[in-house]
C-alpha cells in the first residue's frame, strides 16, 4: 500500500511539474493521468499483464480466414522493387519470376525448358532468332499473350528511366535499340511480329544464347487498364501467381493465377515474410508461422548439424562458382605457374564438403557448374590433396626450406568466414605460408575486387542464365569489369569471342570446355565447393523446389 | 548542429568503402554499359563535392531525393511507412521506462541495502550489462518457447507489442531507477531535510515535497539522453522483431550504401535528440528555479 501511494504521489508530481510546460503539454498529461487511472490497481496491470500474455500464446493462424491455403514462406532481404523493368538485384528477380515469365525457364534439376516460347531457331548464326510464342497463355488480367506483347515489353525496357534493369542491356544489340534508348523513336525496328504467335529479332551482332535471356514479359494492355503508374495496382504476368501486394520491409503477397498455361498451383496463394534476421526467421518457423523457408547461408551449418530438424531438412543445388583469385601483379609469387599448382594442391576440398558442410556441397574441378550448358563431366582432370607434391612445386619455384613465400591475406566475406579461415590455416600448414585472414564486408569486398585490389581472396558468381557463358565471360574474360584477379590469356579470351557468336549451342559448348580447360591448365584458379541451398519444410509441405539459380518453383506446392 | 549532420552523414557514408552499384546489382552485372547507366542514375558518377552541394541543396529544399536501393522510390515516402513503427514504439517505450524507473529507484532508495534493493540493484546492473541485441534476441525466443509467439513482423495487436517493449523498456528503465535512487539517498541528506524533519514534517511529506521535486531535476536530464538512444537502439529491436521502422530501414540503407536514404534516417535522428533535449531542459527549468536566472546565483 505504501509503495502505491509513493507510486501514484511519484506519477503525480512529474504531471504537476509537466502541466508547467505550454499549452499542449497540459492536454496530454491530462490523457496521461486518465490512463493513468486504468494502470492505478497493481491487479490491475497484473491482469492486463496476463491478458496480453493469453493474447500472444494463441498459435498462430496458418491459413486464411476464408480457409485459403497460402503458402508463407520467407525472403532473406527486401525487394528493390516490383517494377519488372527496373529491377536490378538477385532477390527481387528471383521473387518476380514467380509472376513473369520469359521465352524460356528452368526445370528443377536446371534443365532450359520453354516457357512462352514454344521453339526458337536462328538462320543465320544469330544475327536473326525466330521465336515462336506458346499459343493460349493468358495474362494476369485475363487478356492473351501475343508477339505484340514481346515487342511491347522490349521497348519499354529500353525507356526504361532513370534506373534500367539487366534486361535492358540484353537488348543493346538488337537493331534500332540505340534509337528507342534515345527516345528518337518508339518502333522498334529490329523486331518483327510476323503473326499473333510469332517474332523475328534482328541483331546488329550475332547473340547466341538470346532465347536464355530472362526477360520478364508484361501485359501490354496494363498501361490502358491503370495508367501509366500501373505498377503496385496491377499484376500484369503470365506466370503461375499473381501479385496481390508488397509492403515494404514486410511482407510480398501472391495469388494464384487460375488460368496459368501450365497448369493452376496448388495452393491458393503465397506470403513472403522479409525476415533478414536469422534467429527471428528460425524463431518465426519453430512457432509454425512458417511453411518452408531458406536457410540464409550464414545459419546454412548450424542447421545441417542440428539433427532436430533432420526430418525437415531439404538441400537443393546452386548454380553458382565459388573459387579462389590469385592476381599475378600485386603478389609476385603468383607469377609462377608452379606456385599457383601448389595452392592448388594444398587445400583438401573434400574435408570441406565432407566436414564443414556434411556433404551438401558440391565439390567443383572446374568452373562451370554441373546444371549450366556447357558442362561436361571430366573435361578438366580434378586436382587431388597432395601436400607433399605442392611443397616440391613450391620448392622448385625457388621458395624451398627456409625461403617461404612473403606473408600474405586471404580475403573473404562474412558468409565464408569458416572456409577461409579453414583454407589460410591448410596454406599456411601445407606450404609454410604465412597466410592471414581479413574478412570484409560484403560492399566493401565486392569494390575491391572488382577494382583488382585483392592479390587472394576468395569470390564466387551466380549464373544469370543456363549457359557456361554466363560464368566465363565476365570473372575470366581479360577486359571485363568483373576479372577480379586480372587474369589475362589472349587464347581464351579469343574462345569466349567465338563461342558468343556460335548459336548452336553443341558447338558453342564445345568451345567453352576448351576455355575452362585453358583456365584450369593455366593453373589461373582455385576452384572451390560450393555449399547447397538449405531449405526446411514443415512437415506434410511437399513440392517445393529451390531451383539452381535461387528461385523457388511453387507451382506444384502442396500444404499439408 | 542540423547542418553538421547532414555533412556528417554525407562525409562518413562516402568514406566507408562500398559501391552502391556493385550493390545494387548483388556483386554481379557484366555489362559495363550497364553499370555506367545504374553509376548514371544514382548520381555517384559526379565528384563528391558536387554530389555534396547536390544533396545539401535538395535537403535545404525539402527535398530529400530518392532512395536508390528501393529502385527511386522517394526517400520521404520510405520516412513515412517506416515512422509509424518506430516512434510510436520510442514513446510507449518512455511513458513505460520513466514511471516504472523512478517508482523501482524510489522505493530502492527507501528501502536502502533491503531486499527490494539489492534485487533491483542485482536486475539493473544485469539488464546494463547485456548487450541490446543479445537481450532482444533471449526475449524474442523466450517468447517464441514459452507462448508460441514468434516475431510477427508487424505491431497489429497488443500482443505484437508487448516484447518488443520490454526488450526496449528495460535498459532506460534501469538507468533511471539507479539514477533515482542515488539522488533520493543524496537529497534525504541534505540539510534541508534535516529541517524539514526537525519541523516535525512526516517522511511521506518530506519524500514528496522536498526530495522528489530535486530528484527530478537529474532524472530529466538523463531522460533527455536516454530518449535519443532508445530511438537509436530500436535498430537492433526492429532487425530482431522483424518490424519495418526507421532502424531497420538504416541498417539496410548503409549496408545498401543508399546515401540518400540514410543521410535522411540520420537527420531525422538528430532532429528527434535536439527536440527531446530541449524539452528536457524546458521540464528542468520548470522544476528548478535556479536555472530560470543564472546570473543570479552565487
Amino acid at each position: 500500500m505504501k509503495e502505491k501511494v509513493i507510486f501514484i504521489s511519484v506519477w503525480k508530481a512529474i504531471c504537476r511539474d509537466l502541466t508547467l510546460l505550454p499549452g499542449g503539454f497540459s492536454i496530454w498529461m491530462k490523457s496521461l493521468r486518465g490512463a493513468f487511472v486504468v494502470f492505478s490497481s497493481p491487479f490491475r496491470c497484473v491482469a492486463i499483464a496476463l491478458l496480453a500474455l493469453l493474447g500472444s500464446a494463441l498459435p498462430v493462424v496458418g491459413f486464411a480466414a476464408d480457409g485459403e491455403k497460402i503458402f508463407r514462406t520467407n525472403l532473406n532481404d527486401d525487394l528493390q522493387t516490383i517494377d519488372p523493368f527496373s529491377f536490378t538485384g538477385l532477390i527481387t528477380y528471383n521473387l518476380l519470376s514467380q509472376v513473369y515469365q520469359g521465352f524460356t525457364a528452368l526445370s528443377p534439376d536446371g534443365r532450359v525448358v520453354p516457357a512462352l516460347a514454344t521453339s526458337w531457331h536462328t538462320p543465320d548464326g544469330g544475327w536473326t532468332w525466330r521465336i515462336v510464342l506458346r499459343s493460349g497463355v493468358r495474362f494476369h488480367s485475363g487478356r492473351e499473350f501475343t508477339a505484340e506483347d514481346v515487342r511491347w515489353t522490349f521497348v519499354q525496357l529500353l525507356k526504361k528511366r532513370p534506373q534500367p534493369s539487366l534486361g535492358a542491356f540484353e537488348l543493346r544489340q538488337v537493331v534500332g535499340a540505340q534509337d528507342v534508348e534515345d527516345g528518337r523513336t518508339e518502333a522498334l525496328a529490329g523486331v518483327t511480329v510476323i503473326d499473333r504467335y510469332t517474332v523475328d529479332v534482328h541483331f546488329t551482332a550475332p547473340d547466341a544464347v538470346f532465347p536464355l535471356v530472362p526477360f520478364f514479359f508484361v501485359d501490354s494492355g496494363i498501361v490502358a487498364q491503370y495508367g501509366p503508374d500501373w505498377v503496385g495496382h496491377g499484376s500484369a504476368g503470365t506466370g503461375p501467381f499473381r501479385l496481390v501486394s508488397w509492403r515494404r520491409n514486410q511482407d510480398v503477397v501472391l495469388a494464384a493465377h487460375r488460368d496459368y498455361w501450365g497448369g493452376a498451383p496448388s495452393v491458393d496463394g503465397v506470403r513472403f515474410s522479409v525476415i533478414p534476421h536469422a534467429e527471428t526467421l528460425l524463431a518465426r518457423y519453430n512457432s509454425g508461422a512458417l511453411d518452408f523457408v531458406v536457410i540464409p547461408e550464414l545459419v546454412a551449418r548450424s542447421i545441417l548439424n542440428d539433427h532436430r530438424y533432420d526430418a525437415q531438412r531439404l538441400t537443393f543445388p546452386r548454380s553458382q562458382i565459388r573459387y579462389i583469385g590469385m592476381n599475378q601483379a600485386l603478389y609476385p609469387p603468383f607469377r609462377d605457374i608452379r606456385v599457383r599448382e601448389a595452392v592448388g594442391l594444398a587445400l583438401d576440398r573434400d574435408s570441406i564438403v565432407t566436414g564443414l558442410y556434411r556433404g551438401a556441397a558440391t565439390r567443383m574441378d572446374g568452373v562451370i557448374p554441373s546444371d549450366l550448358g556447357g558442362y561436361r563431366a571430366g573435361n578438366v582432370a580434378p586436382v587431388p590433396y597432395d601436400p607433399a607434391q605442392a611443397k616440391r612445386l613450391l620448392a622448385e619455384a625457388g621458395y624451398g626450406e627456409g625461403h617461404p613465400p612473403p606473408p600474405l591475406e586471404l580475403v573473404g566475406t562474412d558468409n565464408v568466414r569458416d572456409e577461409v579461415t579453414v583454407y589460410a590455416g591448410q596454406l599456411s600448414a601445407v606450404l609454410g605460408i604465412s597466410v592471414g585472414v581479413l574478412i570484409l564486408e560484403r560492399g566493401a569486398q565486392i569494390t575491391a575486387a572488382n577494382q583488382g585490389q585483392l592479390p587472394f581472396f576468395v569470390s564466387g558468381w551466380t549464373a544469370d542464365y543456363p549457359d557456361a557463358l554466363t560464368v566465363l565471360r565476365p570473372v575470366w574474360y581479360g577486359a571485363s569489369p568483373f576479372n577480379r584477379s586480372r587474369w589475362h590469356n589472349p587464347g581464351f579470351d579469343r574462345l569466349i569471342d567465338e563461342a558468343e557468336t556460335v548459336s548452336d549451342p553443341n558447338q558453342r559448348h564445345l568451345l567453352c570446355q576448351e576455355a575452362e580447360r585453358v583456365l584450369i591448365s593455366d593453373r589461373a584458379v582455385v576452384p572451390l565447393p560450393v555449399p547447397m541451398s538449405v531449405a526446411l519444410a514443415r512437415p506434410g509441405v511437399t513440392g517445393v523446389h529451390v531451383l539452381p539459380m535461387g528461385m523457388l518453383d511453387l507451382r506444384d506446392s502442396v500444404l499439408p | 548542429m542540423l547542418a553538421m549532420a547532414v555533412l556528417f552523414s554525407f562525409v562518413v557514408s562516402r568514406l566507408i568503402p562500398g559501391d552502391p552499384v556493385a550493390l545494387m546489382a548483388d556483386g554481379q552485372g557484366g555489362d559495363p554499359e550497364f553499370v555506367r547507366r545504374l553509376r548514371q542514375a544514382a548520381g555517384v558518377d559526379l565528384p563528391v563535392w558536387q554530389q555534396f552541394f547536390t544533396y545539401g541543396m535538395d535537403v535545404l529544399h525539402g527535398n530529400l531525393g530518392m532512395s536508390w536501393r528501393y529502385g527511386g522510390v522517394p526517400v520521404a515516402t520510405l520516412i513515412l511507412d517506416a515512422a509509424p513503427i518506430t516512434f510510436p514504439l520510442v514513446i510507449v517505450t518512455m511513458i513505460v521506462a520513466i514511471p516504472l524507473g523512478i517508482g523501482v529507484g524510489a522505493l530502492s532508495a527507501h528501502r536502502a541495502r533491503a531486499g527490494f534493493d539489492i534485487a533491483a540493484t542485482i536486475g539493473a546492473m544485469v539488464v546494463l550489462s547485456i548487450p541490446p541485441v543479445v537481450l532482444a534476441t533471449w526475449l524474442m525466443l523466450g517468447a517464441t518457447a514459452f507462448f508460441g509467439q514468434s516475431a510477427s513482423g508487424e505491431l497489429a495487436s497488443f500482443a505484437d507489442w508487448v516484447v518488443p517493449i520490454t526488450a526496449l523498456v528495460m535498459a532506460p528503465a534501469a538507468l533511471i531507477a539507479r539514477t533515482t535512487r542515488a539522488q533520493v539517498l543524496d537529497v534525504m541528506g541534505q540539510d534541508y531535510v534535516r529541517y524539514a524533519r526537525a519541523k516535525g514534517l512526516t517522511e511521506t511529506a518530506i519524500f514528496f515535497h522536498h526530495v522528489l521535486p530535486n530528484v527530478m531535476v537529474a532524472v530529466w536530464a538523463i531522460v533527455g539522453i536516454l530518449a535519443g538512444a532508445v530511438l537509436t537502439s530500436t535498430a537492433v529491436v526492429e532487425i530482431v522483431f522483424d518490424l519495418p521502422g526507421l532502424g531497420q530501414l538504416a541498417i539496410f540503407s548503409v549496408l545498401s550504401r543508399d546515401y540518400s536514404l540514410a543521410g535522411v534516417i540520420i537527420l531525422i535522428f538528430v532532429v528527434f535528440q535536439v527536440v527531446i533535449s530541449l524539452i528536457c531542459d524546458l521540464a528542468i527549468i520548470s522544476l528548478d528555479p535556479r536555472t530560470r536566472h543564472p546570473q543570479d546565483r552565487p
